[in-house]
């Protein structure tokens, strides 16, 4: 229950008692805890091949796999929270009234913790394998749940910090030498997670490095198990020391969606990417695909610059002699379940009127063929690497497994929305591996 | 109360404001008018917070808005051009909110001057358009700011709440408030200001009082190129 004393936190309690997200959104919400058990054999099939007559390699191997995950957390949610607390949907409102802003801070930081909470459930279940020692699942856990309390409020408080970093004179210079082609006020907002992520993460390292110290036979190695801990403390501390700043969030990201208008103005009128592979589609259908194409490079050129990024970790993971690497197949699948949930987003953005005027039929086969082109890129880089690696036929025949791979994807991206695609997409990928 | 001084807006090359100097005072009501694009929309955001000036200063109340934002927001009720409410909440928990938040304010007083009084507990996702944007000029009004800015805020809504919302701006007016209104409607600007600033293409056009006007009213400011 929220308390009537913080007008913020009431909004939420309103707000969330009324929304009713049904049994889809639930599942949507879960999922990750779905995806984690499901992934968790095929995982540790691999990492504890030729251990598991070995306590002790196990152990390193566990605290291998926890580590990983801890650093997953801390940037997931780290990442997370600049959602919540910057561009958060209620900015709209609380941006023309004055803001309590240490309420504001707090009632967000439970949203945080309530939103992440299926994350950490899906963390905590990579501690299944150790529960026969006591000691390593005690350890994990704390790992685990100091890395997700530290995501979350070293996540909130550098990212409050971002906007009054972002328009000091002072800090002008290096934001330019970070921006790259972004406005200079967005570099600070975008690295703002990657501070997070490097303060939780040097925590996390510490505090494992702490963990295998114990296990050598030094007791004293778990106290540095309270790092993430600490970690996050500081981080609420931060939070509700930059809790001023959040008057000043609207006019900075004002200042970047602004400077991005100018930019794309000006870039009116440029082919984007892969718009050439409109000349195979049939007449009909091309002025529909070169929409989808225009518009997914035009809205989301982030999530499309990233599938670049995909290809080359694909591409690093089938870089291998050993035959069949479930790791690397599910990596991929994984990769590519990513590009084609471009699909879904793409379609929830559709304006209500461009679905009652224009054929079903011809979108939901544009944005499939579009995800098809898309997705392309990752494939090219797995079979490129498998290829040089293993031979022309392994590269031929994975190739084609991943078409079928992704076929199915853009089948599931096409049709379905988000919180169909996931489960979807989740059992594409599992038939992709068995097979 | 208002005061933008020589203040400059650039948005990559393009320029949206080239120095525009502008002041309210208290118990003043202006209209700013101008074409699509002449700046109306980008100046109001400067004053509300929502932007930075690139030269130049705004002040509300005697508060720099780019110094101290918080402040800022405190002494000023604005309505932008395209609302945006919670829409799990009704009418009235939107206002509970701004007055918490504000700590004053008479939520059924301003729910009866914008006639949401009937549908003050329903939600605001079954609200239309214009209902809509009267929560928006009641969350504003609820808590008495000393300045008042609504960008295009009288568009789309019926004419007699329109006209009830003129009339307390009036009469805020003749409390001390300074009331700045962007607007296309110039059939309603004799009712909504004591004076008219025209932006063309960033910059002050024309200022003139409303007693002032010929025959022709803002018609013919508009006509003369």
């Amino acid at each position: 229950m929220s308390s009537p004393g913080n007008p913020h936190a009431l909004v939420d309690f309103r707000i969330r008692s009324r929304e009713n997200p049904g049994i889809a959104g639930v599942l949507w919400q879960w999922a990750p805890v779905v995806a984690v058990a499901a992934a968790l054999p095929l995982v540790l099939g691999e990492g504890l091949a030729g251990t598991v007559s070995e306590p002790a390699a196990q152990r390193v191997a566990l605290v291998a796999l926890f580590v990983r995950v801890a650093l997953l957390l801390a940037g997931f949610l780290s990442l997370g929270t600049f959602d919540l607390v910057v561009r958060g949907p209620d900015r709209g409102v609380v941006d023309l009234h004055p803001i309590l802003a240490r309420a504001y801070v707090r009632s967000r930081l439970v949203a945080a913790a309530r939103g992440a909470a299926p994350a950490l459930v899906a963390a905590l279940v990579t501690l299944l394998p150790a529960w026969q020692d006591p000691a390593l699942l005690g350890s994990g856990a704390l790992l685990l749940g100091g890395s997700w309390a530290a995501g979350i409020t070293l996540g909130m408080g550098v990212n409050l910090a971002a906007p009054s970093l972002a328009v000091r004179p002072g800090v002008a210079p290096v934001l330019d030498a970070l921006r790259g082609p972004n406005p200079r006020a967005q570099a600070a907002l975008i690295w703002a997670p990657a501070a997070a992520l490097f303060v939780a993460g040097l925590a996390i390292l510490a505090a494992t490095a702490g963990l295998e110290l114990a296990f050598a036979g030094n007791p004293a190695g778990y106290s540095l198990l309270a790092l993430p801990w600490a970690a996050a403390a500081f981080g609420a501390r931060a939070a509700f020391a930059d809790a001023d700043t959040l008057a000043r969030i609207p006019a900075v990201l004002g200042e970047v969606e602004s400077a991005y208008a100018a930019v794309e103005a000006a870039e009116e009128g440029h082919r984007v990417y892969l718009e050439w592979v409109v000349r195979w589609a049939p007449a009909w259908l091309r002025p529909e695909l070169l929409r989808v194409l225009r518009h997914g490079w035009r809205a989301e050129r982030g999530w499309l610059g990233a599938s670049f990024l995909a290809a080359g970790l694909a591409g690093l993971a089938a870089w291998s002699d050993r035959p069949g690497s479930v790791r690397g197949v599910l990596l991929t699948g994984v990769l590519l379940a990513g590009v084609a949930a471009l699909g879904p987003r793409l379609r929830a953005r559709d304006p209500a009127w461009l679905v009652l005027v224009l054929p079903a039929a011809g979108r939901r086969l544009a944005v499939g063929l579009a995800i098809l082109a898309w997705g392309q890129v990752i494939v090219f880089s797995v079979v490129a690497a498998l290829t040089v690696r293993q031979g022309l036929a392994i590269g031929a025949l994975s190739g084609l497994r991943l078409e079928l791979v992704l076929l199915g994807l853009a089948l599931a991206g096409a049709r379905l929305p988000a919180a169909g695609y996931v489960p979807a997409a989740v059992l594409v990928c599992a038939l992709g591996v068995a097979w | 109360m208002i005061v933008a001084d020589n203040v400059v807006k650039k948005f990559g090359r393009t320029t949206a404001l080239a120095g525009v100097s502008l002041s309210v005072a208290a118990g003043e009501r202006v209209a700013l008018l101008g074409h699509n694009g002449a700046g109306k929309s980008t100046l109001m955001k400067l004053l509300a917070g929502q932007l930075l000036p690139g030269e130049g200063r705004v002040e509300l109340a005697g508060v720099d808005v780019s110094a101290a934002p918080a402040r800022a927001r405190s002494v000023l009720g604005y309505v932008p051009e395209e609302p945006i409410l919670w829409d799990y909440l009704t009418a009235r928990e939107t206002l509970e909110y701004v007055v918490a938040v504000r700590g004053t304010g008479d939520i059924e007083a301003a729910l009866a001057l914008t006639g949401l009084g009937p549908d003050a507990d329903r939600l605001v996702r079954e609200y239309s358009q214009g209902m809509r944007r009267k929560v928006a000029i009641a969350a504003a009004l609820v808590a008495h700011p000393p300045v008042l800015v609504f960008d295009e805020a009288l568009n789309g809504l019926d004419p007699p709440s329109a006209l009830a919302v003129a009339e307390e701006l009036a009469r805020r007016a003749a409390a001390g408030a300074a009331v700045l209104v962007s607007t296309h409607v110039i059939d309603l600007v004799p009712r909504i200001a004591d004076r008219v600033v025209v932006l063309r293409a960033g910059r002050v056009d024309a200022e003139l009082r409303v007693s002032e006007l010929g025959p022709e009213g803002l018609a013919g400011v508009f006509r003369r190129e």
